[in-house]
């Protein structure tokens, strides 16, 4: 089998390490005997979805995110048949409000600056796995018209929406590599659209799990001491 | 009313020595008395404020250090007390009771967030601008929002001194009418044609939009870039280092003045060309510039080397929060084409978050050390396995790369189960345990 990542805007969208998600992503599919093509998408090129399995782009400064938008307004047909094909799509920080109305328009939401920054630790639950999801934001925009996020906060601010393959969130950088359990989640899924008889051999992501138990058990402590 | 602002700020520094100058309460106090106090000193003709994401503290030191040695009287806020309060406190300090500074020259580091604050009323001759890189995001969020802040310091009669390298600063000259005046490198020994680093904060023209190009790069995005779809391009520096010898750790300043380097890192570089752009721009002597910087002594918290069982150890301090500092240690590394072991950890990112912002470790390039050269990395810390993801992601073997939270257990698996040269790339948290680790158990 093999996989095509679509990086998009690398050099424009990736504030906060989100390319982490890439490497996250196409390490794990590689562990599990995948062949994996990433290829680059930059503002000043058209749009190619032809081959691609999944598109992952991240976050940008508010001046990076608008000339963003404007070329996903640009290529809103292109995008929207991707979307609306099944096309994976990995959306992390603002990154995710380019699919709304201030960028291609696939998905009916739209930001709105706030007072202030939204900067915060994270803790979500959400309704795919079982265990919770760690991260940050750090954003300018507030969203509204999410309808219920999938993403949901126990702790901290932000947004998400997630539609069939369309995972947006405001969560910042490597959510996947800091969140194992929702890696291969997201891994399994993305190979099982192509694949439903894939059989996905144990990748090991023990330091990724030992990262991620470490917080947990640390956090749980500080917070049960109030 | 302000004499007497003054005279009690005054008492109350008094009053307050015994407990350690680093407070800036005298200020605080007087700020609260009269937010406008900072107007009513006297100050002398030369003032010089140094603000930007990182070597502000150093090149300010250095600076005050060279009209120091030059004769002047130096108002300084050595302490890095660089927000309104410690800076109101120096002044406070360096004045008679009218509020005049005696000395005849104030040389102050400035928080680019607070230059806002501060420059209108101090009215600094000379603003130099050192870097505006990726740095604590959580604080800051992210560099278009700190060069807002910047800019809004900024009046028309301050005369700007930048790095010509970096095309993220053209954005003052290009939205700003200030004379600037630029410092920067040519073709230098290690300058590489093609950018490694992933997450450059300007690739994109400021003027037309297009890609940046680049002939050569020095680190991150400094380097001789220009637009291939209009005028801009870098400017040509009035300062110009014209070479580096990384062995005798001295550059050479536009053909003619050798000056020595604190230590062979690419923004100390460009802070020693800052400090010499600012003092010629003064009118300092260039003999006397050239003997200020042969005396200065790298700073052991930046940067320190030892040995340890034959084996050479450098211990190189990162801010976290911020991968430009990472990568200037990464970078360093990288030109040691011998064998070695890298030890990466902190202590801890921040006391604000249980969660902590960990995005930054994606940012840091740690590709760029996979030449093989590597024996083996150790983490450590309290985000020991969060590094050693990073690293496995990065594409190093997992056998390679051991994850010990322990200090005190990584530095025994360091002397006893790796090889190479050992590089310390820590956060200034862990730079004194890990030298005592190190020390302690050598004999
Ligand atoms: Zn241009």
């Amino acid at each position: 089998m093999q996989i095509t990542i679509l990086h998009m805007f690398p050099d424009l969208m990736n504030l906060y390490g989100d390319d982490g998600n890439v490497k996250a992503l196409a390490a794990y599919l590689r562990a599990a005997g995948i062949d994996v093509c990433v290829k680059q998408f930059l503002v000043e090129e058209p749009f190619d979805a032809e081959g691609v399995d999944i598109i992952c782009v991240g976050s940008g400064t508010e001046a990076g995110a608008k000339r963003a938008g404007k070329k996903l307004a640009e290529e809103k047909e292109k995008i929207d048949a991707y979307i609306n094909a099944g096309g994976f799509v990995l959306a992390t920080g603002n990154g995710f409000e380019l699919f709304g109305e201030e960028g291609s328009g696939t998905f009916p939401y739209t930001g709105a600056p706030k007072d202030a920054r939204v900067v915060s630790e994270c803790l979500c639950k959400t309704e795919l796995i079982p265990e919770y999801v760690i991260g940050f934001v750090n954003h300018a925009n507030h969203v509204t018209g999410v309808g219920k996020p999938f993403m949901e906060n126990i702790k901290g601010y932000g947004e998400s929406f997630h539609k069939d393959h369309f995972y947006g969130m405001h969560l910042i950088g490597p959510v996947l590599a800091r969140n194992p359990a929702f890696l291969r989640y997201f891994a399994k899924e993305l190979i099982k659209s192509k694949d439903a008889s894939y059989e996905i051999p144990d990748v090991d992501l023990s330091f990724e799990e030992q990262a991620y138990a470490h917080f947990i058990e640390k956090y749980t402590e500080l917070m049960q001491e109030g | 009313m302000n004499f007497f602002i003054v005279l009690l700020a005054k008492i109350a520094t008094a009053l307050l020595k015994p407990f350690g100058k680093g407070s800036s309460f005298p200020g605080e106090f007087a700020l609260k008395c009269n937010k406008n106090i900072m107007q009513y000193f006297k100050l002398p003709k030369t003032v010089i404020a140094v603000t930007g994401s990182s070597g502000k503290g150093s090149s300010t030191a250095v600076i005050a250090q060279m009209f120091r040695d030059q004769g002047y009287t130096v108002a300084h806020n050595a302490s890095g007390a660089n927000l309104d309060a410690g800076i109101v406190t120096m002044l406070l300090s360096r004045s008679n009771l009218f509020g005049k500074v005696k000395d005849q020259v104030v040389v102050l580091e400035v928080d680019e967030r607070y230059a806002k604050l501060i420059f209108p009323d101090i009215k600094p001759k000379l603003v130099a601008i050192t870097n505006l890189t990726r740095d604590q995001p959580p604080r800051q969020g992210h560099f278009d929002l700190v060069y807002e802040e910047i800019k809004k310091a900024l009046k028309p009669n301050m005369k700007l001194i930048l790095n010509a390298d970096d095309p993220y600063l053209q954005k003052f000259p290009l939205e700003l009418k200030n004379e600037t005046i630029y410092y920067g490198l040519e073709h230098v020994d290690g300058d590489y044609e093609e950018n490694v680093f992933g997450n450059l904060n300007m690739n994109y023209c400021p003027v037309c939009g297009k890609h940046l190009s680049y002939h050569y790069y020095h680190i991150e995005g400094n380097g001789d870039y220009y637009c291939s779809g209009c005028e801009f391009k870098r400017p040509t520096p009035r300062y110009t280092v014209t070479g580096v010898d990384y062995e005798k750790l001295s550059i050479r300043m536009n053909d003619s003045d050798d000056l020595k380097i604190p230590y062979g890192m690419m923004f100390g570089i460009y802070n020693t060309a800052l400090c010499y752009a600012v003092a010629s721009e003064c009118g300092l002597s260039r003999d006397g510039i050239v003997a200020t910087l042969a005396k200065e002594k790298a700073n052991q918290k930046i940067f320190y080397t030892f040995s340890h069982a034959g084996r050479k150890v450098t211990v190189l301090n990162n801010k976290n929060e911020n991968s430009s500092t990472f990568h200037q240690s990464l970078h360093y590394i990288h030109r040691d084409k011998g064998e070695k072991t890298v030890i990466i950890g902190w202590k801890e990112i921040s006391r604000r978050y249980n969660f902590d912002d960990l995005s930054w470790l994606y940012d840091i390039h740690f590709e760029i050390l996979n030449d093989g050269t590597v024996d083996h990395f150790i983490c450590t810390g309290i985000h020991a396995y969060d590094i050693a993801t990073r690293l496995k992601l990065a594409g190093y073997d997992t056998e390679k790369i051991t994850a010990l939270p322990d200090l005190a257990e990584a530095c025994e698996h360091l002397k006893k189960k790796t090889k190479g040269s050992i590089y310390a790339v820590l956060n200034f948290d862990y730079v004194e345990p890990f030298e005592q680790l190190m020390i302690a158990t050598e004999n």
